[in-house]
């Protein structure tokens, strides 16, 4: 592999350049700058407040940046609408459950594959047949298919979150940001959930930001992290640099003893 | 399935027949209700399928009956074409509200719709040379080609209002098919997320005010048409027929009926005008009994009608279960 095909395969998947957010006179987000290599597992950690879901909602176009740039495979998506950035291989999973709770588990996934494929338009075929196949994969692979008629509401919270996954993988993206995929989960579900994580996306190859407070869980999967606070990075680098970061270790890490 | 669906059909054919039994009133019904119902399911298209709740849906049932009446009165236009370009007037100021209502959300949406369609009611009012104001379209005749049936076996018994029953019976349930073909449909999955999530929907690719202006769109025109339709058998329109009220009257139906099942407004609207008919009939409170009606059913049945439906169905299957017990455990073994 050389040249173009190599570089595509290591270069970088998604770049920020000097993004700042200000919210009136706040400053959530001040000049953030980092670049993701692809088919790595990067992790954004700092207390409550930091501005991590902040920084989510910047690069999914949520929100606009007041500066700087994002890009994703060097194309500038600064401020791009949710529902077209998502036609570009970015998958995204909320911080608070977001799951479709009166269809069922199955109808989840499918309506996701549906609209993903861009079948929406299509106002008279039948859509009870589409991508059964690949939905039950899809399940499979979260550990969901032996309940696909339960409407998603019902599910527990845990579950939801798995499902929520199944969701974002649908999409088949090649960058996926988890805004705390384990929240409100216990630590077993946890370790199940993050270990599930981590074998998807490697198998796929898929670029993953995530947050996550598990501080365990970020630690044994991350290539990289990041560490965020008041909204500056104040590190960044492997789990080995974080750990021994006198700054760190000051205003975070120590906090917990 | 296919036992409820031969079921179906029967039933279809005995409402189109029902001007055999000789009795005016129960065609008088039958007729009002296949055009309510068809009113009622285009509104819940919005409401049960999209999460939107409109509180102007008559403005397009308004515009298609004043277009019919305009049509059918003053031009040559046959019914066949009168009917689709009644319907794609309506449609067409869907786009122009819709366009303008799917970019608030909530509370905010429903004041809209009810903005604009107290405009469209005041235009009708006021616009004396077109929609003769207060006066309104008296008149409106029955579609000429219905004269032609004469020689035709059961219906050539008819008179013109029975045969305009049989025409509306037919083309309500080619409308109400071709809705539920759309709301079957991938389009109608996308509806659905929408209604449960439009931030996720957002998020999965969809670009959710172009789907909702769709389905408003949708919902205008088969409004637009069952209001063409109505102006015909009304043998007339006139404004208070798009005022909120009737907005009003048809979101109860769909509201009686149940808005989770596609049949939920149909048997809203049956449920309404049937009640109206009885109860108007022994006492002048009945208003008093619907809303009394309608704060028992939220309270104690907030599916609607249809939710009792689907537990009569569910108890009758478990029986009917238990009885073929032995039968049916080797065969529904299937993954």
């Amino acid at each position: 592999m050389t040249g173009a095909l190599a570089s595509r395969a290591e270069g970088a998947c998604l770049k920020l350049q000097d993004v700042s957010k200000s919210f009136g006179g706040f400053k959530a987000i001040s000049d953030v700058s980092f670049e993701l290599q692809r088919g790595t597992i990067n992790a954004i950690i700092g207390p409550n407040g930091a501005g991590k879901s902040t920084l989510f909602n910047l690069i999914t176009g949520h929100y606009t940046p007041t500066t700087g740039t994002v890009w994703q495979d060097g194309r500038d998506i600064t401020g791009i609408a949710p529902h077209r950035l998502s036609r570009l291989g970015i998958g995204r999973s909320f911080q608070r459950t977001n799951v479709f709770a009166k269809l069922t588990v199955f109808e989840n996934v499918q309506a996701a594959l549906i609209a993903h494929h861009g079948f929406g338009p299509r106002l008279f075929s039948r859509s009870v047949n589409l991508f059964v196949r690949e939905t039950n994969d899809m399940l499979a692979s979260v550990g969901l298919h032996d309940r696909p008629d339960l409407p998603a509401g019902l599910l527990s919270y845990g579950d939801q979150k798995q499902l929520e996954l199944a969701i974002a993988l649908a999409l088949d993206p090649h960058l996926l940001l988890l805004d705390e995929p384990t929240a409100g989960m216990s630590t077993a579900e946890t370790e199940k959930s993050i270990d599930l994580i981590c074998r998807i996306v490697r198998e796929r190859g898929i670029t993953l930001l995530f947050t996550e407070h598990d501080m365990h869980a970020v630690f044994s999967i991350s290539d990289r992290i990041l560490v965020l606070h008041q909204g500056n990075v104040i590190a960044d680098g492997t789990p080995n640099d974080i750990r021994s970061d006198p700054h760190v270790k000051r205003t975070y890490l120590g906090a917990k003893g | 399935m296919t036992r409820w669906r031969w079921l179906l059909v029967v039933a279809i054919i005995g409402v189109a027949l029902v001007p055999l039994s000789g009795a005016r009133m129960a065609t008088f019904l039958a007729t009002d209700v296949a055009i309510w119902a068809l009113f009622a399911v285009s509104l819940n298209i919005l409401v049960g399928y999209t999460g939107l709740v409109s509180f102007g849906h008559a403005a397009y049932f308004g515009i298609g009956a004043y277009a019919m009446g305009l049509l059918l009165k003053n031009t040559t236009v046959p019914f066949v074409l009168a009917l689709p370009l009644a319907g794609l007037l309506a449609a067409m100021f869907a786009v122009l509200v819709g366009f303008f209502c799917v970019r608030i959300t909530k509370v905010y949406f429903s004041m809209l719709t009810l903005a604009f369609a107290q405009i469209a009611w005041a235009l009708c009012f006021k616009v004396n040379a077109v929609t003769g104001g207060d006066q309104g379209l008296p008149g409106i005749p029955y579609p000429g080609f219905l004269k032609y049936f004469d020689g035709v076996p059961v219906i050539g018994a008819f008179d013109m209002g029975e045969r305009f029953h049989v025409l509306v019976i037919v083309l309500v349930v080619t409308f109400l098919v071709i809705i539920h073909r759309i709301l079957g449909s991938p389009f109608g999955r996308v509806l659905t997320m929408i209604r449960e999530n439009p931030g996720r929907a957002e998020f999965v690719g969809v670009n959710v005010r172009r789907y909702q202006l769709a389905a408003f769109v949708i919902a205008g025109l088969f409004a637009g048409l069952a209001g063409a339709m109505f102006g015909i058998f009304n043998r007339g329109m006139y404004p208070d027929l798009m005022y909120w009220t009737k907005s009003a009257e048809v979101l109860i139906m769909v509201v009686l009926g149940g808005m989770s099942r596609f049949y939920g407004p149909i048997l809203g609207a049956f449920l309404l005008l049937w009640l109206n008919q009885e109860i108007t009939a022994v006492t002048e409170y009945w208003s008093l009994i619907v809303g009394l009606s309608l704060m028992a059913l939220i309270f104690f049945l907030p599916g609607g009608a249809a939710d009792l439906v689907e537990r009569g169905r569910r108890f009758l299957a478990t029986r009917a279960g238990r009885a073929a017990t032995a039968v049916v455990e080797t065969r529904t073994r299937n993954p």
